[in-house]
């Protein structure tokens, strides 16, 4: 490849790189300084782009998203409040918590968990449909927070050898929960101060890179929010009497790994 | 948890950024902007089925969103002049030097059939390929078009180009 060549490819797509390229870069000084010059054009064009959103833009898509979403039946509302606060107590649960292979696929009684009042209006609340919009600020702490203690606990998401069943059995059953259903390969689960609170830390393998889950028993969140914090993407949910969170570097990871854990997850207490 | 809604706010939510930028800079007015946006995702709501591929969320939204605007607003596209300056200022909280703000006036006065294929590949982080598909171009008439864009946009901030000679981007103008 020669000069004329390497800089018309360059400017067309700076980001492109192959074995042509970086062995002209290695043996021209003047085309390697040309690609570190585009280099830093490409990021300030970037931040040139970046203009930010109308505030409440999120907001007014999720209301009209609401709008068009048909209004909840009787009957799906007890679905989504069955989905949100379900607790399956299975029979002799107790003795087993720890050996999780021993109530799959058992019977089990499903009882629907008792609703006060007040945890039923609070729970319609949030099952409103608001799930759609981020709602500002009011968890972007905690989101902050997951966020801040993925990146700390630097050896979660390195880790690469499956964690043993009794191990992860233990560590959920500290909080009294269980999985009902696999959650896939966990590589990493270990029972961690996030912010202020405690919570079961589970990194799962997902196809397309590690995937955090955060199980934060004690931090209620009103409805699902989906964010994004220093190249991450997740998602809060509202879990029993906490949140779930989720977090991954592809938002796909992220919503195949929310189904399958709010599928999975249990509390016994 | 409702996984059709989980499914929306992972992956269509959380990429509305890119996908607001991405109208802003094809019909350089906020208020165009927003409203293309939420049309934009009124429309994936209700055909997120249709979705197959998850990877492709952004990649899809764009495509909703360039027949949208083709639709609206291709017959009143906001003249440049009409660009707010305030707008292109930033409303705060990143960049507002006097080279981001020059940046971005060339990037409104950038015709859009420049700023777009510009737009896809940065913003959309589509292939030249796929830009060529979807803009119904040849792959050498969307490289001419990157060449180009980013041409005029760094002579924005260096002047004429000194690492280009002319016979380069004369040569690349024939394909
Ligand atoms: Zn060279
Ligand atoms: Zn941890």
């Amino acid at each position: 490849m020669n000069c004329l060549e390497f800089r018309r490819r360059f400017t067309i797509d700076p980001s492109g790189n192959g074995p042509e390229i970086a062995a002209h870069r290695q043996q021209c000084p003047a085309c390697d300084r040309f690609a570190e010059r585009m280099g830093e054009f490409e990021k300030r064009l970037r931040q040139a782009m970046a203009v930010d959103m109308p505030e409440g833009m999120a907001e007014r898509i999720g209301r009209r998203l609401e709008a068009e979403t048909p209004k909840l039946t009787e009957e799906s509302l007890d679905r989504h409040l069955e989905s949100a606060v379900r607790v399956d107590v299975p029979e002799g649960l107790a003795g087993r918590i720890l050996l999780r292979h021993s109530f799959e696929r058992q019977r089990r009684v499903r009882r629907r968990w008792y609703l006060s009042a007040a945890l039923a209006a609070g729970l319609a609340l949030a099952v409103g449909l608001s799930i759609f919009w981020p709602s500002p600020g009011s968890h972007g702490g905690l989101a902050h927070q997951v966020v801040a203690h993925i990146e700390e606990d630097t050896q979660a998401l390195l880790s690469r050898a499956q964690v043993r069943d009794f191990a992860l059995s233990a560590t959920l059953a500290t909080f009294g929960m269980y999985l009902e259903e696999d959650i896939g390969s966990v590589t990493y689960a270990g029972i961690c101060e996030v912010g202020t609170t405690l919570g079961a830390h589970l990194v799962v393998a997902g196809e397309s890179g590690p995937v955090t889950v955060i199980v934060l028993p004690y931090k209620p969140v009103q409805r699902a929010r989906a964010f994004q914090a220093d190249g991450y993407t997740g998602l809060l949910l509202p879990a029993h009497h906490g949140s779930v969170a989720v977090v991954a570097q592809h938002p796909q990871a992220v919503a195949s790994t929310a189904r399958r854990v709010s599928e999975a997850l249990r509390w016994s207490l | 948890m409702q996984s059709r809604e989980v499914r929306f706010q992972a992956l269509l939510m959380s990429v509305m950024a890119d996908v607001y930028r991405y109208a802003f800079w094809l019909c350089r007015d906020p208020h165009h902007a927003e409203e293309l946006v939420q049309e934009t995702y009124l429309r994936a709501w209700r055909s997120l089925d249709s979705l197959k591929d998850d990877k492709a969320a952004k990649t899809w939204l764009i495509t909703i969103l360039r027949r949208e605007h083709a639709r609206c607003f291709e017959r009143n596209r906001p003249d440049i002049s009409d660009v707010d300056p305030e707008v292109l200022a930033g409303h705060g909280g990143y960049d507002t030097s006097t080279e981001a703000f020059s940046l971005r006036r060339a990037l409104a006065a950038l015709p859009e059939e420049y700023a777009e294929p510009l737009l896809m590949q940065v913003i959309g982080g589509y292939t030249a390929e796929e830009i060529a598909r979807l803009l119904e171009l040849s792959p050498s008439a969307v490289n001419t078009r990157l060449f180009r864009a980013r041409s005029k946009l760094r002579e924005v901030l260096d002047g004429p180009d000194r690492d280009m000679p002319a016979t380069v981007q004369a040569d690349h103008e024939l394909s």
